[in-house]
């Protein structure tokens, strides 16, 4: 089963290109960082509803859910009952700070709109997509490669340690008892992991430079994503909101 | 002047000596298969063929390496890849892991050469063809089988019209039907490609090569034609025979093979040979 979160989308999400689509996460995560708590709550029903309406909308919506709830329990957690003196008892019970709630929404909406905004940038653009408009627009290779290489090596190296693991059960290894018993596994399944990538790793270099990776700042790509009209403007204007945006987050935190 | 040309090349690695003066020339269009038995330095070899080696960790101790006349430390490394391709045996390792479709991991080298795309194109559709890989050019090259990852690997060594292809055990970890579509192909590549195919056994490149070598700890102790080689004594010592010699030695052992008969090499050779026997017996 592939790692790529990736599902074809129809939509005007699916056409756009991928950089525009990368600069528009870029400038909604640094929206978030600086609009009250309320807008914050709003700008997370809007992408909830956005991602609901994907063609692949009730997977993202789990995904969505999977990633957020065990991060929005930590924090109510955290900020309600231990950060902030308690000043309320809740059921006659538990001790809890109004202010500490008030914070863990706020934190939640963001946390919410945030990853929300991420899991669609991720759901509806392929890698090789962005990785074909990086080389269209004379990225360096260098640094498409460290976004890409994960994605595609990800699965043969869950794969080498599925298969690591059962030979080194074969051979008598436990790891049906206690957690200590897995912790003292852990050396006889990582080193041969390792030892193994660092082996690939060493090959697929000097295979990459027999291929001319790297030889010039840029590479030639076939059938790279088309762009919009409205595309490279539209870049451009969500570029520097993003950087006007960042700066006033950064003047409001150390204000 | 030959394509290729080595000088008594010496190469030692952790206090071991794994190529020992070796000395060979490689004409243009020369099919070579370079043998021997494990560890006895084909890999290595290999990688100095291809202009892996030197590099800046390790460098000859002796001797040296010329292709085309100039050492490949002279060579800039996109002159390099068009010129010399090498394949492994492990092809998960030589994929890019980078692209996402067969198409664009055959692509990717002539795309880093930056060729025009109209040539990058032209290129990647022939070669695809040419490994019959066109069906499966929408496919993520780790999701193919082993021969048909090799197949890819091959073609995107192609893709960079290489003057020089090296191929270092590719069959090794295949099926016979794997490894027969790979040695048809390597048959019937344009004969202004070089090859050197480096293997343990004689079996498939006594297909198409026309010269061999043996190589035994890091020296080449036997060079010539398929007959020369592989009937040397020191060939019947360290590899495996092709299955007619290999019948024909058995023979031999048997008194059933006269002496001064060669050993029949191919199956054209073995129906000869053998009918040729059993003539003279009955």
């Amino acid at each position: 089963m592939s790692s790529l979160l990736y599902r074809t989308e129809k939509g005007w999400l699916g056409r756009e290109h991928p950089l525009t689509k990368l600069c528009l996460v870029l400038w909604a995560v640094s929206l978030i960082l600086i609009v009250p708590w309320q807008a914050a709550a709003v700008l997370a029903a809007l992408v909830t509803a956005l991602g609901a309406t994907l063609d692949s909308g009730i997977s993202w919506l789990k995904r969505w859910l999977l990633a957020l709830t065990p991060l929005a329990i930590s924090l109510f957690i955290i900020h309600v009952c231990f950060l902030h003196p308690p000043d309320l008892l809740w059921f006659g019970l538990i001790p809890v700070s109004r202010r500490g709630l008030l914070e863990s929404v706020s934190l939640i909406a963001r946390v919410a709109f945030a990853l929300g905004v991420f899991l669609l940038f991720l759901t509806v653009t392929h890698p090789s997509a962005l990785l074909k408009a990086l080389d269209a627009k004379k990225v360096p290779p260098g640094l498409s490669y460290v976004l890409a290489s994960p994605l595609l090596l990800l699965d043969l190296f869950a794969e080498r340690a599925r298969s690591i693991q059962a030979a080194q059960q074969t051979r008598g290894l436990s790891l049906a008892q206690s957690v200590l018993s897995r912790l003292l596994a852990l050396p006889a399944l990582l080193v041969p992991l390792v030892t193994l990538g660092l082996m690939d790793n060493h090959s697929r270099s000097a295979a990459l430079t027999g291929r001319a990776f790297r030889a010039f700042p840029y590479r030639t790509v076939l059938s790279p994503p088309p762009d919009q009209p409205h595309g490279p403007i539209l870049r451009r204007i969500l570029l520097a909101a993003t950087v006007l945006q960042g700066g006033l987050a950064t003047w409001l935190y150390w204000k | 002047m030959a394509l290729l040309e080595i000088a008594d090349l010496t190469f030692e690695l952790a206090g071991r000596t794994i190529l020992d003066g070796i000395t060979l020339s490689i004409e243009r269009g020369e099919r070579v298969a370079i043998l021997g038995a494990n560890g006895s330095g084909k890999t290595t070899l290999a990688q100095w063929l291809a202009g892996w080696l030197p590099n800046v960790d390790h460098a000859a101790s002796r001797g040296k390496l010329t292709f085309d006349g100039r050492e490949w430390k002279d060579w800039p490394l996109p002159q390099r890849a068009a010129a010399v391709q090498l394949v492994g045996q492990l092809p998960v390792q030589q994929l890019s892991g980078r692209e996402f479709t067969v198409r664009d991991e055959v692509a990717f080298g002539p795309g880093n050469l930056g060729l025009p795309v109209s040539e990058v194109s032209a290129t990647t559709g022939e070669v695809l063809e040419l490994c019959e890989l066109t069906h499966l050019a929408g496919r993520d090259p780790f999701t193919l089988s082993g021969g048909e990852q090799q197949r890819t690997v091959i073609a995107s060594a192609l893709a960079m019209k290489p003057r020089l292809l090296i191929l270092d055990e590719p069959v090794t970890n295949l099926d016979p039907s794997a490894s027969e579509h790979i040695v048809r192909l390597v048959s019937e590549l344009p004969p202004d490609i070089t090859v050197v195919w480096l293997d343990t056994s004689p079996k498939i490149a006594i297909e198409f090569a026309r010269r061999f070598l043996l190589l035994r700890n890091g020296k080449c102790v036997v060079d010539g034609s398929p007959c020369q080689v592989l009937l040397h004594p020191e060939s019947l010592a360290t590899i495996t025979l092709p299955p007619s010699a290999q019948a024909a030695r058995l023979a031999a052992k048997a008194g059933i093979w006269p002496d001064g008969l060669p050993y029949p090499l191919t199956l054209q050779e073995a129906r000869v040979r053998f009918e040729q026997v059993k003539h003279d017996q009955s």
